[in-house]
């Protein structure tokens, strides 16, 4: 459509984006606002009201020098080395299965041979391997990075594989009738065309991420978000616990809106092929 | 150089992805069919399995052999004790899922369906599955106890928003040329729901319930692994404190196959009810 | 081996090898219940500057028999030769349009990149490869389009898009699968005869595979009829009309309606004896 129109103006066009935001915000805000009652009520101490968590929040994670981006040094000792593992564990992930699915996607006989293995490789809650980790690696990041890699590597690898055997017929013959070389036919036709899938497999992965960060280290760590909200826990200090908790959840929808912008930049073109939109899952 | 050009021969011979299983050339003509190449990667494994062990490059202490593994599953696997614990698991399991689907479903449909509900409701959900559901153990452990009742409570978290999201989707993405249609026959609202609408979002709301089931199975046993005093994951942490990896792996062997029994079964039931979910099913494999 | 052939289509008399030459090619597909014969037995030859269409009811064949002649699907029984030459698999010097235009240009690609797609890799410098898009570009009305992506043109303009890439090889032979067959009425009367001044600028042969009886007649040289599936050839009919050709003045004389009904004459024969297997002649 035309360009002329948007720029008309700016002011009636952010007055129309609070519109927006209060539509779609305000029933989080009375949900949050029920709870603030609802624990002033109960006066449970497992469930602090909202007000006390934010004063919590603040107090542990932004309490830091304006020169620290405000970041506490709670923040470093816990949420920094929790990070790290993350994206690691998914780095690796995606590396390994990325790679491998586009391996077993393009040469039949590797799919078929490693067919079987990965049915039984992702079945296999990822959970359940804990014991053997810490066998393998003891009280160490590698735990956790095994852990979390192990976790993610099976939805990237699966759509991956999905992505490049999906790839619509009339493109791959396109593109044999053009006799692109290998290197040529797998960035410019193979890669992009798979994308989507592959993309959908990585954001899937980093919920899978930050739920096995946090588990891992609620079983075995030193450091760490999930370290951090054991330690609160035995010391009853709730509404740090329920803090961190808050910190997790920013996590995730900072993370979920980084997905959200990069796919909208690299996938332009699959949105306005099939605007269908929201995926499955 | 022509030579350096590819034709792509494994596309060349197989024109169609033939969904349906018809064998194509290759697979006809080809010299091993897939399932050789399949039995060939399992043999593989326990090759390299025992090699890894016999050589000594993993101790036997920390990885048995397979020989030893199968062993031990067939034990457990006629082991009284253990299959009550698989009972408790998949109760827990079981009870999630009913309790999950059983609100998150008709909210779906409900925020779905009404575009009132729609946007003030996905920015709930969004806030709401961007919490890692293993965040809540601490809490929950001291609010429900170490019984059945938190693994479920945890469980519930974890796919409740899956399912629920699904559900919203799935009534969002009715086509509306489907509805122009319905209207056009003179269906009023019900109809239209009951015609168009849910038979439209059955699909969406069958992959929301797959994802929920192999997440709830995780969850549990995460719960389980990390304190409860009942399920499959308290036996593999009882091997395990006992030194016993031979029961570990075993363990976590028969774990996996049960993984696998219930996403093939859900496959199953899903193709049964919700034939025409086929295109979803594809991408979900 | 010179990659790209940039040599002018040879002239008629003289050699007796024909550019294109198509012997008894059959092809069946393998399914469960054995294999099903999509082609029996087909027989022509296309000489260079020829502009030779095939036609025959849905489902007889043609895709088919056209994907064998590009060798992109291997063949069951018979021959393609090309200048002589066996043909067993893509090559050079022959460009394909596929009928589904709108997956068959890569979505991820702009409109330019899409056209360069098949001159990359091929020692050509940098200049003459954006030389010759434009020029295949402007050949087809497009130059205006270069930067934009697939899916922000009409169908006819992607499907000038395709016309292009073919073009952009300077192929010696431009085989089309029915490419106007999902264009409104007017777009394809435009690019019929966009089609036939490209062809006498460019000296290219074509292959026109397409079931419309009155396009047939209209662009070519030659109509070769199909029989219903498994096909074989009909009848190989010399049309004789005119050229420079005009959508009505062209279509109304006696000629164009005589070769018309002849050709519509012969595929209805040819569906009613649908079982008969055999040569017709
Ligand atoms: N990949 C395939 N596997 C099995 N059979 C096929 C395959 N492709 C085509 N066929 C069969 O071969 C026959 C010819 O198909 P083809 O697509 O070549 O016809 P067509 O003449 O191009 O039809 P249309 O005019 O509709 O494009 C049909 O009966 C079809 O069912
Ligand atoms: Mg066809």
């Amino acid at each position: 459509m035309s360009d002329h129109g948007a720029k008309r103006s700016s002011l009636a066009a952010s007055a129309q984006a609070m519109g927006r935001g209060v539509q779609s915000l305000w029933l989080l805000a009375a949900l949050l606002v029920v709870w603030e009652i609802a624990a002033r009520l109960a006066g449970s101490l497992f469930v602090p009201p909202v007000s006390q968590i934010f004063v919590a929040f603040v107090d542990t994670w932004l309490s830091g020098s304006p020169s620290s981006l405000f970041l506490s040094d709670q923040f470093r000792v816990d949420v920094l080395p929790s990070l790290a593992r993350l994206g690691l564990g998914y780095g690796a992930a995606a590396a390994i299965g990325i790679s491998a699915g586009i391996l077993i996607g393009v040469w039949r006989p590797a799919g078929a041979f490693f067919n079987p293995l990965i049915r039984l490789g992702m079945s296999v809650p990822v959970t359940a391997l804990l014991p053997i980790a810490i066998v393998l690696f003891g009280i160490t990041s590698g735990m956790n990075v095994f852990l979390i890699a192990l976790g993610c590597l099976w939805p990237i690898l699966i759509n991956t594989y999905d992505g490049v055997r999906g790839l619509d017929r009339t493109v791959v013959t396109a593109a044999r009738s053009m006799r692109l070389t290998r290197r040529r036919y797998f960035l410019q036709v193979l890669l992009p065309g798979a994308s989507p899938a592959i993309f959908v497999g990585m954001r899937i992965s980093i919920g899978i991420a930050l739920v096995l960060m946090v588990i891992s280290e609620l079983y075995a760590a030193t450091a760490g978000l999930g370290f951090y909200i054991v330690s609160q826990q035995r010391l009853f200090r709730f509404p740090e616990l329920w803090a961190a908790i808050v910190l997790l959840a920013l996590l995730g929808i900072l993370f979920n809106a980084i997905f959200a912008v990069v796919e909208r930049v690299l996938l332009r073109w699959h949105r306005n092929v099939r605007p269908e939109g929201a995926e499955g899952h | 150089m022509s030579d350096v050009r590819v034709s792509h021969p494994v596309k060349a011979d197989v024109p169609a992805p033939s969904p349906s299983g018809v064998p194509t050339a290759a697979r006809r003509r080809g010299p091993t069919p897939d399932w050789a190449y399949g039995l060939a990667g399992i043999a593989t494994m326990f090759v390299v399995w025992e090699l890894v062990v016999r050589t000594g490059a993993v101790s036997a202490d920390s990885l048995p052999y397979p020989a030893a593994t199968m062993r031990r599953a067939g034990e457990l696997l006629v082991d009284a004790t253990f299959l009550t614990e698989v009972a408790q698991t998949l109760w827990a399991w079981l009870l999630a899922m009913l309790a999950a689907s059983a609100v998150g479903i008709p909210l779906g449909l409900t925020l779905g369906y009404f575009s009132a509900f729609y946007r003030p409701s996905s920015s709930v959900v969004h806030a709401g599955r961007s919490i890692p559901s293993s965040a809540f153990l601490p809490i929950a452990i001291l609010l429900f106890g170490l019984g059945t009742q938190m693994k479920v409570s945890l469980a519930i978290y974890a796919i409740f928003w899956p399912i629920l999201l699904n559900a919203m989707y799935g009534v969002r993405d009715t086509e509306p040329l489907m509805l122009a249609t319905g209207r056009s026959m003179g269906w009023g609202r019900t109809r239209l729901l009951t015609r168009v609408v849910l038979p439209s979002a059955a699909p969406s709301i069958a992959t929301g319930l797959r994802v929920a089931s192999s997440t709830a199975l995780i969850v549990v046993l995460s719960a389980e692994l990390l304190g409860a005093t009942s399920g499959v994951g308290t036996v593999i942490t009882t091997y395990q404190q006992a030194q016993r990896p031979d029961f570990v792996y075993a363990g976590i062997l028969l774990v996996g196959l049960l993984g696998m029994a219930l996403y093939y079964g859900f496959n199953l039931v899903e193709r049964l009810v919700v034939p025409w979910g086929q295109a979803q099913r594809e991408s979900g494999r | 081996m010179n990659p790209v052939t940039i040599q002018p289509h040879q002239p008629g008399p003289g050699t007796d090898t024909p550019m294109l030459a198509v012997q008894e090619l059959g092809k069946s597909y393998p399914s469960r219940k054995g294999d099903v014969l999509a082609v029996r037995s087909i027989d022509f030859a296309v000489h260079a500057g020829q502009f030779v269409s095939v036609v025959g009811p849905s489902g007889c064949g043609k895709t088919t028999l056209m994907m064998c002649i590009a060798g992109l699907l291997p063949i069951t029984t018979g021959n393609v030769m090309f200048r002589g030459e066996r043909m067993s698999g893509p090559r050079d010097g022959v460009a394909v349009v596929f009928q589904d235009y709108s997956r068959s240009l890569f979505p991820w690609l702009t409109v330019e990149k899409n056209v360069a797609l098949p001159l990359r890799d091929r020692g050509l410098p940098r200049t003459e490869i954006r030389d010759r898009v434009r020029e295949s570009l402007e050949m087809v009305g497009l130059a205006h389009a270069a930067a934009l992506h697939p899916w922000q043109l009409s169908g006819g303009m992607q499907q000038r898009v395709a016309i292009a890439r073919g073009l952009a090889v300077r192929p010696e032979m431009l085989i089309m699968d029915e490419p106007f067959a999902s264009v409104d009425a007017q777009t394809r009367a435009s690019l019929e005869d966009l089609l036939l001044k490209v062809w006498a600028e460019t000296g290219t042969t074509v292959l026109f595979v397409t079931h419309d009886i009155d396009e047939a007649v209209y662009l070519s040289d030659r109509v070769v009829v199909l029989s219903q599936g498994p096909s074989v050839v009909v009848e190989d009919l010399p049309v004789e009309l005119d050229r420079p050709r005009d959508q009505i003045a062209t279509k109304q004389t006696a000629l164009f309606g005589e070769l018309r009904e002849n050709v519509y004459s012969l595929v209805m024969a040819s569906q009613r004896r649908t079982s008969l297997s055999g040569d017709p002649h």
